[in-house]
């Protein structure tokens, strides 16, 4: 049991691997063609996607197997647990991680030309630019953990001290 | 041991995980990785490559190409795990944490179209 997550998201990467190849599903390349050319057939992805997920959660949730769903009606605006602040950050910290990294996200995925789902496709298409972009993934892991989630915590640390203080500042 | 919410997906994360496992592994370092991936990691990554694979074989569509400089493609893939990993999660992840109900996955949604309408207007719309 203890290697079940192993085996579970290896068989599913397989389906999903091959599904993901014939559709040619990219979620950066449905915004980029709607905004662009007024094109809905990769954007209908991302819409399935999520309609798929909703429904699924709905399901789990009624069986059991998922708890604090919706999240926004269990743990308020708080988000889920992934961002390099973790538990401890405040919600203005959170906000302005996810408007930064998403931000980065779109402007480079675009140069790159999709999300890092279509570029493990596109990498096992047999395209060299997104087999160095894979390299690029790996490396770019290792970095973030060793710099840039310290100075992330370091930095909203002190830009929250730096408000709280301005606030004092403007009550007195 | 259970996943963190909404983590069935996510290639940003689940690279990461592997990546920082086999690193942690060979080399005795603590880099962070999500509490299910301590013993052995998720394998997704690996298996929508395999997966791709035998779709790109099956229907004849393997072929080596480029569609622009490597090294470029390299600095791109360090930039975008990056901005990733401080959202907390990949395009996929994002849509997952929307659907289960996360207001601030949707901002991050909202501000990644953003992105992607200033990339087309500065970027593609040039060089096209």
């Amino acid at each position: 049991m203890e290697y079940l997550h192993v085996i579970g998201t290896f068989i599913f990467g397989i389906i999903l691997g091959y599904l993901f190849q014939r559709a040619r599903m990219c979620f950066i390349g449905g915004m980029r063609d709607f905004y662009l050319i007024r094109d809905t057939w990769l954007i209908k992805g991302l819409f399935g996607f999520f309609a798929g997920a909703l429904i699924e959660f709905i399901i789990f949730s009624a069986v059991g197997l998922i708890s604090a769903f919706p999240w926004i009606a269990d743990k308020g605006l708080a988000p889920i647990p992934g961002d390099p602040l973790g538990a401890s950050g405040t919600l203005i910290g959170h906000l302005i991680l996810a408007i930064i990294g998403g931000f980065g996200v779109g402007f480079f995925s675009v140069i790159q030309g999709g999300c890092p789902l279509r570029n493990y496709v596109m990498a096992a298409e047999g395209n060299k630019t997104a087999i160095a972009y894979l390299l690029g993934l790996a490396v770019g892991a290792i970095i973030f953990h060793k710099f840039i989630a310290p100075l992330v915590n370091l930095l909203l640390y002190y830009y929250i001290v730096i408000f709280l203080v301005k606030i004092k500042l403007s009550v007195l | 041991m259970f996943p963190p919410p909404a983590y069935g997906i996510c290639i940003a994360c689940h690279t990461r995980d592997l990546v920082n496992w086999i690193v942690n592994h060979l080399f005795g370092t603590s880099l962070g990785l999500a509490p299910v991936s301590k013993v052995f990691p998720v394998l997704t990554v690996v298996g929508i490559f395999i997966g791709a694979l035998i779709g790109a074989f099956a229907h004849k569509e393997f072929k080596l190409k480029q569609t622009h400089n490597p090294v470029i493609g390299f600095i791109l893939g360090i930039l975008v795990i990056n901005f990733a990993l401080i959202m907390g999660g990949c395009p996929v992840r994002e849509t997952l944490r929307t659907a289960y109900g996360d207001i601030i996955a949707l901002i991050s949604l909202i501000a990644m179209f953003i992105g992607v309408v200033v990339a087309s207007e500065v970027y593609l719309k040039r060089n096209l």
